[in-house]
């Protein structure tokens, strides 16, 4: 399956998620989005049940908040609404997370979506930047403290740090895309090629199909109850 | 004149000879046509320079950092251009390359320049220079730009990683890599698509001793069919692969020097004037090991720091230091050498309670003791990054307000600055130059209050006085005092690591951890380091330092402790920044050419 | 005067990287909202409104640092997908990201993207927290609260969004270029 395509079918899961105030539909299109990250990645299921069970913990919290101080009439129900609903969104965002491939969305992208080298390569730049910075903001939280005596330093000091050090970062690496000549007009070619396939299109009919009949039959069976909360 | 084993190089007889051969090989070689974006860049007939510069001048934002009536470029020629760090060196190789000034803001060159042959840069910094998911990827960015054909890419990384010896890495992702690999990836990087003119950036200025021998190996065994230049601070690395050499001045010309012999750190002698703390000590302070007038290594009865049979490791992985012992007695230079990966960084994190061993004990004062990162340390600990050090926005709030206020500060809530004055409120700050600490047991929301931008006065008389005065005395003698003003991020490389031991200097902690300190110096700038470190040497500071260089360590330490085991890249040090197209908003003061270009 | 709108490649490496830090910086301040969420609700609903500015400041700080059209939306976008992508917010992140991240814009739309004071920034904070308001009214049904609350909620919107997006992306952008980053853009 195309990372397009599985971006694709996520938006389409998440959707009625979010529009729908019910308890049948969230936890319906949760499974479509499991489906869908098993075709994709067979090997995430003990991620993804990790995922959901973290996911129960933080329901029980929106539950309980609401339960205690929400505005309103039947505070019992929506409370346990939104904690179901809650609980599928954690769900497919993390099937979605778990799913994804970064690089080989990008690429796709960039050759099926049109999305400008520019941008798709600036964005592979700050995926490469990012866990060295993690490191290094946990390095600059650590020298901070043994210089102030084990207390943290303001956090503006802290931010100006890294995000210096990551703005001159970023200008290097744009300097050595241009250098290597991502700015060229020529036109491009590409060491992974990928192309738009008729199996991709028939997957993504597919998959749609499948959400929007999933919600055609929640519909038909008065399951599916419209609202935001 | 120097006389080296490759004769041909140097003598202009064979060089003609050389570039003949040269300027037919690229044209047989291209199996694949490269579309450049460059007007047709040919090997240039024998004889015509591949750049050429007339009356020229490299300016940024009004300042002329080089200048000259002719520079010329041969075709297949090796530069290598030095000077002080800061100088301007590295913004000539932008423009060069033709970043300039889309690329580089605020930096233009002026004049008539010839040739606009295809370019490869590489810089100093391993990580920020790579952009690709994998290796791969990496390797044929450059050629997916000038549009090649799929199977000639595939053919030319292959190439590309037997030449540089990076087969097994081709799934990796960049910033897994260790510092000597990613090099490695950037240089054959900048090389796949063969451009006609190489540019490197201090390239070495992040690799330990071994992987800087095998990057400059990789760079002369790639051929003639490029010029090169190299800007470096260290010519001796270079000295065996150099056809010319070129010095920048202080005049910002670009003056025909002798190629050092190979061996330490040469130190042209004009180098001398560009920085106050040489001047009386003068060149003799540089090829001699300890100086005669330190104190001499005191026999430790009893040791201030002592580890005993610690062993660490990372995660569930393997073990990164096995039962090292060491003791450090009060006044002692003890420094830990040994290569990329062996362990050194861990010691520290270790020390400082980042990271807890697996086995092991420390003593400090002859007492147990065990770190805990959330309490005052015995240690003031100088990182490998001088910037991570910086908690202020100006210098002189830097060096007056040194280290923590010491062992006196209870457990909970927050450590006020000794030098606070009247003892502020949680929620209020000052003004910049004094941080305000938050009480790290409350999720207190950050509220940021009035006080923009001046440093914070002495406006606390006497609390003040015990840390001012010996950090100001410090910057005197590191010659920071005209630097007073600037943002500690704005200076030189050199000028940071020193203000990082001024301000350590006015520490309460006897302790001092140095990480790594001579990374990326000059050689005026790393003479300069080694007289701070004799200053605190004198001052009876116990100190431990890491370093890979060992011949630094043989001229600052009593005693140099040797670890090992070459691992993997766990724990890989994080580089040093790179001088950037900083902008001081303050104006600069003349003798600062060598702050931060 | 064109110039000065388009972006350079060092501008939207730039936007990535420090959007993308925004994005993880925010995780430790999404789970200390939701733990101090409900109390605050017990006090008033509108209370809440109090701590959200932090998470307009993709729609301040990078309009600081690249001063080009486009930059509080796209900012506050790219931050909003890093978050969405780590925390439990998920998708609802990058909805609300594009709402907060127009409101910003609109902002600097309206000076022409021409000015780049403080005020200019405090008011784009403000104007991303109104709109993200207005987005709740939708979601959480607010027309069920009488109009008072709405003032409260408004206001502590928008107060929250000056304060912690818009002063705190012109204290942070201040620091960042006395420490040599230099705003690319404006009218320059």
């Amino acid at each position: 399956m195309k990372s397009l395509t599985f971006f694709a079918l996520n938006v389409s899961f998440v959707l009625p998620v979010l529009a729908s105030l019910d308890l049948v539909t969230p936890p319906a299109f949760l499974a479509l989005a499991a489906v869908a990250l098993l075709i994709r990645r067979p090997e995430r299921a003990p991620h993804l049940a990790a995922a959901l069970a973290a996911a129960l913990v933080l329901a029980f919290w929106v539950w309980l908040s609401n339960r205690l101080w929400t505005v309103g009439d039947d505070p019992a129900r929506r409370a346990l609404l939104l904690a179901v609903r809650s609980w599928a969104l954690t769900g497919v965002s993390a099937s979605f997370a778990l799913g994804m491939r970064p690089a080989e969305l990008l690429n796709e992208a960039m050759q099926i979506a049109r999305l400008a080298p520019r941008v798709g390569f600036a964005l592979y730049a700050a995926l490469n930047t990012l866990p060295r910075l993690a490191e290094e903001g946990r390095q600059i939280d650590a020298v901070h403290r043994v210089r102030l005596g084990g207390g943290r330093s303001p956090v503006l000091a802290r931010t100006v740090t890294l995000l210096a050090r990551a703005v001159r970062s970023g200008e290097r690496a744009a300097q050595s895309l241009a250098a290597r000549g991502l700015e060229s007009p020529a036109p491009r070619s590409w060491y992974r090629p990928v192309a738009w396939g008729r199996r991709d299109a028939a997957q993504l009919i597919a998959g749609l199909a499948a959400s929007v009949a999933l919600l055609a039959l929640l519909v038909a069976l008065g399951a599916f109850r419209f609202g935001f909360y | 004149m120097y006389d080296g084993p490759d004769g041909p190089a140097r003598a202009s007889a064979t060089r003609a000879a050389t570039i003949d051969a040269a300027a037919r090989g690229p044209a047989a070689a291209t199996a694949t046509p490269e579309a450049t974006s460059a007007p047709a860049a040919d090997a240039p007939e024998p004889g015509e320079p591949a750049i050429l510069l007339k009356d020229f001048e490299l300016v940024r934002d009004g300042r002329a950092l080089v200048r000259g009536d002719r520079w010329e470029l041969g075709p297949g020629e090796r530069v290598l251009i030095t000077g002080p760090s800061g100088s301007g060196k590295s913004s000539f190789l932008l423009a060069l390359a033709g970043l300039a000034p889309e690329h580089a803001p605020g930096l233009t060159l002026r004049g008539e320049r010839e040739g606009r042959p295809s370019t490869g840069v590489v810089f100093q910094n391993p990580y920020a220079q790579l952009a690709c998911p994998s290796v791969d990827d990496e390797l044929a960015f450059a050629l997916e730009n000038a549009g090649w054909e799929l199977s000639a890419m595939r053919a030319r990384v292959a190439e590309l990683k037997a030449q540089f010896g990076l087969g097994a890495l081709g799934d990796r992702a960049p910033w897994t890599l260790s510092g000597g690999e990613a090099q490695r990836v950037a240089l054959a990087s900048a090389l796949a698509a063969r451009p006609k003119l190489m540019l490197l950036d201090e390239p070495l200025g992040y690799l330990d001793g071994e992987a800087a021998a095998g990057l400059v190996e990789l760079a002369t065994k790639a051929g003639r069919e490029a010029s090169w230049v190299v800007v470096d601070h260290d010519p001796a690395a270079w000295a065996d692969w150099a056809d010319t050499h070129y010095r920048l001045a202080p005049d910002a010309s670009l003056c025909k020097e002798p190629i050092p012999v190979a061996g330490r750190r040469a130190v042209p002698a004009s180098a001398a004037q560009a920085d106050p703390i040489r001047a009386p000590a003068a060149a003799a302070a540089s090829a001699a090991s300890l100086p005669p007038d330190a104190p001499a290594a005191p026999k430790p009865a009893t040791s201030i720091l002592e580890i005993r049979g610690l062993s660490a490791g990372y995660g569930r992985g393997p073990e990164v230091l096995k039962e090292l012992s060491l003791r450090l007695g009060p006044g002692e230079t003890v420094a830990v050498v040994g290569p990329s990966g062996s362990g050194k960084s861990t010691v520290f994190r270790c020390l400082t309670g980042q990271l807890k061993p697996r086995s092991g004990s420390f003593l400090v004062d002859g007492a147990s003791y065990t770190p805990n990162k959330r309490r005052p340390s015995p240690f003031a600990w100088v990182p490998q990054v001088p910037e991570h050090y910086f908690v202020y926005d100006s210098a002189r709030a830097e060096w007056e307000n040194g280290a923590a206020s010491g062992s006196g500060a209870s457990g909970a809530g927050s450590p006020r600055m000794a030098d606070s004055g009247a003892p502020a409120p949680d929620h209020t700050t000052s003004g910049a130059g004094s941080p305000r600490m938050a009480d790290s047991g409350a999720p207190a929301p950050d509220h940021t209050t009035s006080g923009a931008g001046s440093p914070r006065k002495a406006d606390s008389g006497a609390p003040a006085a015990d840390h001012t005065a010996p950090g100001l005395l410090a910057a005197r003698a590191f010659g920071l005092e005209a630097l007073a003003e600037r943002h500690p991020f704005t200076l030189s490389e050199g000028e940071k690591r020193r203000l990082n031991l001024a301000s350590a200097l006015a520490m309460r902690q006897r302790i001092l951890l140095l990480d790594e300190p001579q990374f990326g110096l000059d050689a005026a700038s790393q003479d300069a380091l080694e007289q701070a470190l004799a200053r605190l040497r004198a001052e009876g500071v116990s100190m431990l330092i890491i370093s890979h260089d060992p011949d630094f360590c043989a001229r600052v330490a009593h005693r140099v402790v040797r670890i090992g085991r070459p691992a993997a890249a766990a724990g890989d040090p994080i580089a040093p920044s790179e001088p950037s197209g900083a902008p001081a908003a303050a104006p600069r003061a003349p003798a600062a050419e060598r702050s931060a270009p | 005067m064109n110039s000065a709108f388009k972006w350079k490649l060092r501008d939207i490496v730039v936007l990535a990287v420090v959007a993308a830090v925004l994005g993880v910086v925010w995780m430790g301040w999404t789970y200390a909202y939701e733990l101090l969420k409900g109390p605050l609700k017990a006090l008033h609903p509108g209370l809440k409104y109090l701590l959200v500015g932090f998470w307009f400041t993709g729609g301040t700080v990078i309009p600081y640092l690249i001063r080009r059209p486009g930059a509080a939306l796209a900012g506050e976008l790219v931050a909003a997908g890093v978050q969405g992508l780590i925390t439990q917010w998920g998708w609802t992140s990058l909805l609300w990201g594009l709402v907060q991240g127009a409101g910003s814009e609109a902002v600097f739309l309206a000076t022409g993207y021409k000015r780049w004071s403080l005020p200019v920034f405090l008011a784009a904070g403000a104007a991303a927290g109104v709109f993200s308001w207005v987005l709740d009214f939708f979601y959480e049904n607010y027309a069920a609260l009488g109009a008072v609350t709405w003032l409260i909620q408004i206001v502590s919107a928008a107060t929250s969004g000056a304060v912690l997006a818009g002063l705190f992306a012109w204290r942070l952008g201040k620091g960042l270029e006395k420490a040599g980053v230099r705003p690319s853009g404006g009218e320059a």
